[in-house]
């Protein structure tokens, strides 16, 4: 698979990676929201790590971009975020627009695992 | 007060209000009469003695006397009957007329007991009572009043409002209303008197006045129309509301609210800016302590490792303990109800301690009377049980510890137990168990690494699920927590 990761903290980034490599994926990252919606859009990612809590262009911004370009359905976006999605079932929605899933920060690696795996099964059926 | 005057009045009208009295016997005669009854016919009290009451009693009101004589003979009651009375002078008055009966040993009718009040003394007294009333309730009632005319002119006003201004009556009297309004209120005040002249329509408003020595205070003010017997628009009465306490409660607690604001945005920030780096610092460790993942280390590395691990993981469960108390204590806590099964909710549970509970060679064992489905927060039930069964691990003696998972319908309740035969807890500590950071004892070494919030969450979310949490225990006895949730949620 293809992943991309998109965080505006590197050590997050350099860990995904990690994890990324170790399961034997190509990996690649975007430091920003606008960054990584550029990568998406140009590039063909197996899946994405999005963190939400960004500068200038959120993770939201992305979403909302590609809700626009009609493809948000066609990424298996994972919501990788520190904040909480309880209020107002913010997450069911996002889910219900088109998201992939969410994972809480922080994750214990094997979640993180669980997850890749779980979408390369997804593609593979 | 009001309760007080109320009692003097009636003492004053029972004063004045002297009734007639007069005994009749069953032929109409007269049998006894009090003095008032006497002077008020124009008789001497010996004369009166063998007259008929027909004597007593306008012609064209004999026929209605015949009809009341009869009904008092069958028994049936008279009670306070408007009925004319004729002196000796020919005068006629009316009177309130009452009719008691008086019986022989036997029960029969011997004579009447009639009481007959003057209806002019009783209107009179009435209408007295009812001026005096309302001149005390405008005048000393605790609300200020203000009378104006159609001009706005103030022509009367009451204590409260005296005291509240700080003008004098005179001083009050005969100003234009605007000279007790704010500033910032007289364009308001203007324009809905000149609306309340033309078309007398009264409304309440919120006003802000201004008293004798400029302090401004917010009032609200409800006025009523006065009228003149023509039924021409003579004024309003206002009644006066301070608002300044009710402003200052609003005040205060708008500044509650946004501290409150304040503290949850601090509180989602910080814990956003904790979980942040504790991302790479979990993910890291844990990868290093994954055997194989990113190479072999040798022990003490390994050891090292794990002890960053298990802190970050103790330092991640605060940062969530905090996040939850927060959101509990806000009544923000949004339960996932859904349908679950029992028996392997507590598998998962039973699963997550089996580590720690096999270390110190504890024997779980399950006895569940309610299994199958139930409707509820499955992760957040789970949560609970699973504090419950680690803190049981903790205070369990070790190779002989022995925790027992129960659960049961208790009425229309899920209700969950979790029995050890650890140290137990004296009756004193177990109220302060479910405070927030609260830890029984120090002493005994606790191997995951509690908050203190664990207990404090397990009953917020207990109680936010409709249900509660409580122990009984005492030392060396072991501990019974139970906690109880309602299927499908608080709102059912």
């Amino acid at each position: 698979m293809k992943i991309l990761a998109v965080d505006d903290n590197e050590d997050i980034i350099k860990f995904i990676e990690m994890t990324v490599s170790v399961l034997g994926h190509e990996f690649d990252s975007a430091g920003g929201g606008k960054a990584g919606l550029e990568k998406i859009r140009t590039e063909k990612f197996d899946m994405v790590f999005l963190d939400l809590s960004m500068p200038d262009f959120s993770g939201m911004d992305v979403v909302n971009a590609l809700d626009e370009d009609g493809c948000l359905t066609k990424q298996k976006i994972v919501l990788f975020t520190a904040s909480y999605l309880g209020v107002e079932d913010l997450e069911k929605k996002l889910v219900a627009r088109g998201v992939h899933s969410v994972l809480a920060k922080p994750a214990d690696i094997d979640q993180i695992i669980e997850k890749i795996e779980a979408v390369e099964s997804e593609i593979n059926s | 007060m009001q309760r007080a005057d109320d009692d003097n009045d009636r003492v004053v009208v029972r004063k004045t209000l002297e009734p007639m009295l007069r005994s009749v016997d069953l032929e109409g005669r007269i049998i006894d009469c009090n003095d008032k009854y006497a002077r008020m016919l124009g008789y001497m009290r010996d004369e009166i003695v063998g007259m008929s009451i027909f004597e007593h009693t306008p012609k064209e009101s004999h026929n209605t006397l015949r009809t009341m004589f009869e009904q008092w003979k069958r028994h049936e009651s008279i009670n306070n009957h408007r009925f004319p009375l004729l002196t000796r002078h020919g005068k006629v008055f009316d009177v309130l007329i009452t009719v008691g009966d008086v019986t022989d040993s036997k029960g029969k009718l011997v004579r009447s007991r009639t009481i007959l009040l003057d209806y002019s003394e009783v209107s009179q007294m009435q209408e007295l009572v009812k001026v005096s009333k309302y001149e005390s309730l405008y005048e000393y009632s605790p609300e200020m009043y203000r009378t104006v005319n159609v001009g706005g002119v103030i022509i009367d006003s009451n204590t409260a409002y005296v005291e509240k201004m700080g003008y004098t009556k005179q001083e009050i009297i005969g100003r234009n209303l605007t000279a007790h309004t704010a500033d910032r209120s007289i364009s308001d005040v203007l324009i809905s008197m000149a609306k309340w002249r033309t078309n007398g329509l009264c409304r309440s408003s919120e006003v802000w006045l201004k008293t004798k020595s400029g302090e401004e205070f917010p009032a609200l003010i409800t006025p009523t129309n006065l009228y003149a017997d023509d039924g021409s628009l003579l004024g309003q009465n206002m009644v006066i509301q301070d608002l300044t306490k009710i402003e200052e409660t609003k005040h205060l607690l708008q500044e509650r609210q946004e501290i409150d604001k304040m503290k949850d945005e601090f509180l989602t920030g910080i814990t956003h800016e904790l979980k942040t780096p504790l991302t790479p610092i979990i993910g890291f460790s844990q990868a290093l302590a994954k055997p194989g993942m990113l190479g072999d280390l040798n022990k003490r590395q390994e050891s090292a490792v794990r002890t960053i691990m298990n802190n970050a993981i103790q330092l991640r469960q605060l940062v969530m303990d905090l996040l939850d108390i927060h959101k509990l204590e806000l009544g923000r806590m949004k339960f996932n109800m859904a349908e679950f099964d029992i028996e392997s909710m507590v598998d998962g549970v039973i699963s997550s301690v089996e580590y720690a509970a096999q270390e110190k060679k504890i024997k779980i064992i399950k006895a569940l009377d309610m299994t199958g489905p139930l409707i509820g927060d499955q992760f957040r039930v789970a949560e609970i049980l699973a504090n419950l069964v680690y803190n049981a691990v903790d205070f369990s003696p070790e190779n002989t510890g022995k925790i027992e998972i129960l659960s049961a319908l208790e009425g229309n309740m899920a209700r969950f137990t979790v029995r050890d035969n650890g140290v137990g807890i004296p009756l004193d500590k177990q109220q302060d168990l479910f405070k927030k950071f609260y830890q029984v004892s120090t002493t005994v070494v606790r191997r995951h690494g509690g908050t203190g919030l664990g207990l404090s969450i397990c009953r917020g979310l207990a109680e936010g699920m409709g249900g509660k949490i409580g122990v009984k225990s005492a030392p060396g006895k072991g501990s019974t927590f139970f906690f109880t949730i309602k299927p499908g949620g608080a709102q059912q």
